[in-house]
């Protein structure tokens, strides 16, 4: 296994503080170190990419996990924003959401979105999700300037 | 009625072309009345001039007699009979000429016949008198009658006054010297004049009995002539005038050559003519009515299409509502349910995990129910466009999705021949998942469920048959089982919320096909549905 020398910035754009809390549980079980930083809407996460307002050293995220509905700038604006801007699109972006519409999925993925995840019911299931999405982003994947 | 308009239309048109043919026919025989009365003047003026000159040559045989008397004042009888007779013999009709010195009639030729008058003394005689008195006085030439004679028959009756002129001295009055007389027949006098010939084609008649023109009595012909608006003429006499006034022999005309076919076609046109003015109007009436009716209907189906799209906009907003927003806060439920037994299992007692587990199936079952409601719902919202489907690719899709439960319950599916349907590719998929699916759940206990999938075609449309050896249904429930939310087990015998075949109902519903069943406990149930074949 590679060992993670910089620390993982991971960002977790969402509205919910029960979600919030359960991607916290469940990053904890996991063996991968990693920052979780928290915005509870759109706003506030382009905010925290461009280092605004009271993100002025926020660091830059390595994975960004966002889910599609929140208050005043929603996920889907938020993936537009991220990726048609030439200073964070290669952040990869996994969309986290309750929604299992195809619509939703059809439409984050022609946005660029980099992975569409469904929250399942179960916490297990739910923990397991984040396990091997974080495994995956993080161990398996070659991300830029790793 | 709704063609009124049209129908007062035509009958406006049918009345205005009636009028013109009325008005054309009058102009018409307005002419041909001016015509035809041009041709009685005519014929009357011929008659007329005839008459006059018939009878003034015959009134001049009394101004011959009067110069002889003149002449020859001591003139014997035998004389005069010889002059008289001589004078009147180019002439038909004279009755007589007399001399009447001093008024009396002393001479008559020929004075056979007129015997009765001779020795008539006009001056005694009370229905002569008067006129014989204003000839004298007026010296006149009077020409009196036609009047009955006493010696029999109509004559008319000249008296001219002879004077003497005594040769001086100059100032001594003219002396009366008597009467020159002529009797003129009446009827050979008109027959002279042509009033008795059939080529005059004139019905005649005279008026004006001793000179009187209009005034007078009428002395031939009918009278009944006077007030059948005659054409009339004055016939000058010495004394006055007699009124000649004629008609066409067979009357009038009432009509015009021609006029039978011209009002039977002026009518008939006219009939024609409204008729078609009545049915064009109707017509177009009709037309633009259909196509009132038409712009109606399609905005009918507009403003149908666009509650549609409305109700479809808001089904999607349900839609999205009940798959996230209804299911997030469940999933919050569960998942704080599961850390919580997580976290405090050693301090949790057993009752408190049971009573967690029962926690978090409720919150997973009604997860499931907006999940199939969901799906009930969108089958009945969305449109089925229904396109020509091989029904073994659906069901080939349908079995995929279902490989694990096959797996699992070592499900065995048989397949015949199926056929090409109209249908929408996805329900279809999803009718079949059902029943399959249906079938490997209510298996019995121990069997392998083996299914068998068949259609056959009758007149246009495929009968699908999903047999299966499961538990079966009771008779009973056939109709029950079709319903939402029904369900005939416990949640511990089998899983599920009651909504797999009311979805399969409502698709083959939607589809135009009816779906049933056949079943017997024990031994397994046979679901049956139609669909319209594809060609």
């Amino acid at each position: 296994m590679r060992v993670i020398m910089n620390p993982i910035h991971i960002l977790l754009a969402e509205d919910n503080p029960a979600d919030a809390r359960l991607v916290k549980e469940a990053l904890n079980d996991n063996r991968i170190f990693a920052n979780l930083h928290h915005t509870i809407d759109g706003v506030e996460t382009m905010d925290f990419l461009r280092r605004q307002g009271k993100f002025l050293d926020a660091p830059r995220p390595d994975l960004i996990l966002l889910d599609l509905n929140m208050p005043r700038m929603d996920g889907r604006e938020v993936l537009v924003a991220i990726k048609t801007d030439p200073n964070f699109a290669a952040i990869p972006v996994v969309v986290l959401t309750t929604s299992d519409s195809e619509a939703d999925v059809v439409r984050a993925y022609t946005a660029h979105a980099n992975c569409f995840l469904t929250k399942p019911i179960n916490f297990t299931d739910f923990t397991d999700m984040i396990h091997r999405a974080t495994d995956f982003w993080f161990t398996l994947v070659r991300l830029p300037g790793a | 009625m709704k063609h009124l308009p049209a129908l007062f239309a035509g009958l406006a048109t049918f009345v205005a072309l009636l009028l013109c043919v009325f008005l054309g026919h009058a102009s018409q025989m307005s002419a041909f009345g001016q015509t035809e009365r041009s041709h009685v003047t005519d014929r009357l003026a011929k008659v007329r001039v005839l008459l006059e000159s018939e009878l003034n040559s015959r009134l001049s045989l009394v101004r011959g007699l009067a110069a002889y008397a003149e002449t020859n004042p001591t003139f014997s009888d035998e004389e005069f009979q010889h002059f008289a007779a001589h004078l009147s013999e180019d002439h038909k009709g004279i009755r007589s000429l007399q001399l009447a010195p001093k008024a009396v009639v002393r001479h008559i030729y020929p004075l056979k016949g007129n015997e009765a008058a001779m020795g008539h003394d006009l001056m005694a005689d009370p229905a002569r008198r008067e006129a014989a008195e204003r000839a004298i006085e007026g010296k006149k030439f009077i020409v009196a009658g036609p009047i009955e004679l006493r010696q029999g028959g109509v004559a008319l009756i000249g008296r001219l006054p002879i004077f003497h002129t005594p040769p001086s001295p100059s100032d001594t009055p003219e002396e009366f010297w008597g009467f020159s007389i002529i009797l003129i027949d009446l009827d050979p006098l008109l027959g002279e004049s042509g009033f008795f010939k059939e080529d005059t084609r004139l019905h005649l008649a005279l008026r004006g009995k001793d000179g009187r023109g209009a005034q007078g009595e009428v002395f031939f012909g009918d009278p009944a002539i006077f007030n059948d608006a005659p054409v009339t003429q004055e016939i000058s006499l010495p004394n006055g005038t007699w009124i000649i006034a004629g008609t066409p022999h067979d009357g009038w005309a009432k009509t015009w050559p021609g006029q039978i076919w011209f009002l039977g076609l002026g009518v008939g046109l006219a009939l024609m003519a409204g008729g078609l003015v009545y049915f064009l109007l109707r017509r177009n009436a009709e037309i633009r009515e259909e196509s009132i009716q038409r712009s109606l209907s399609a905005e009918l189906l507009e403003k149908k299409s666009q509650d549609l799209e409305r109700s479809n906009a808001a089904f999607q907003q349900f839609a999205y509502v009940a798959s996230h927003d209804l299911r997030e806060p469940l999933r919050t439920v569960v998942s704080y349910l599961q850390l919580l037994e997580k976290k405090y299992r050693n301090t949790l007692g057993d009752e408190a995990r049971e009573f967690i587990d029962f926690a978090v199936n409720g919150a997973k079952r009604m997860d499931s129910l907006i999940k199939d409601l969901l799906i009930f719902s969108r089958v009945e919202t969305s449109p089925a466009t229904l396109s020509p489907v091989d029904s073994g690719i659906a069901l080939q899709e349908a079995l995929g999705n279902l490989a694990a439960t096959l797996e699992e319950t070592s499900g065995e599916v048989t397949l015949g021949s199926l056929p090409r349907v109209q249908a929408d590719h996805t329900q279809l998929v999803q009718l079949f998942q059902n029943l399959v699916g249906n079938a490997l759940k209510y298996r019995r206990a121990e069997v392998a469920p083996e299914i068998t999938i068949s259609a056959i075609i009758e007149n246009g449309w495929a009968t699908f048959a999903v047999q299966d050896n499961g538990i079966g249904i009771d008779a009973e429930h056939f109709e029950r089982i079709f319903l939402v939310f029904q369900r005939l087990h416990h949640r511990d015998e089998f899983e599920g919320t009651g909504i797999g075949l009311a979805v399969c109902r409502k698709i083959v519903e939607r589809h135009g096909g009816q779906i049933w069943i056949d079943s017997t406990p024990g031994q397994g149930s046979t679901f049956f549905f139609t669909l319209k074949a594809a060609a």
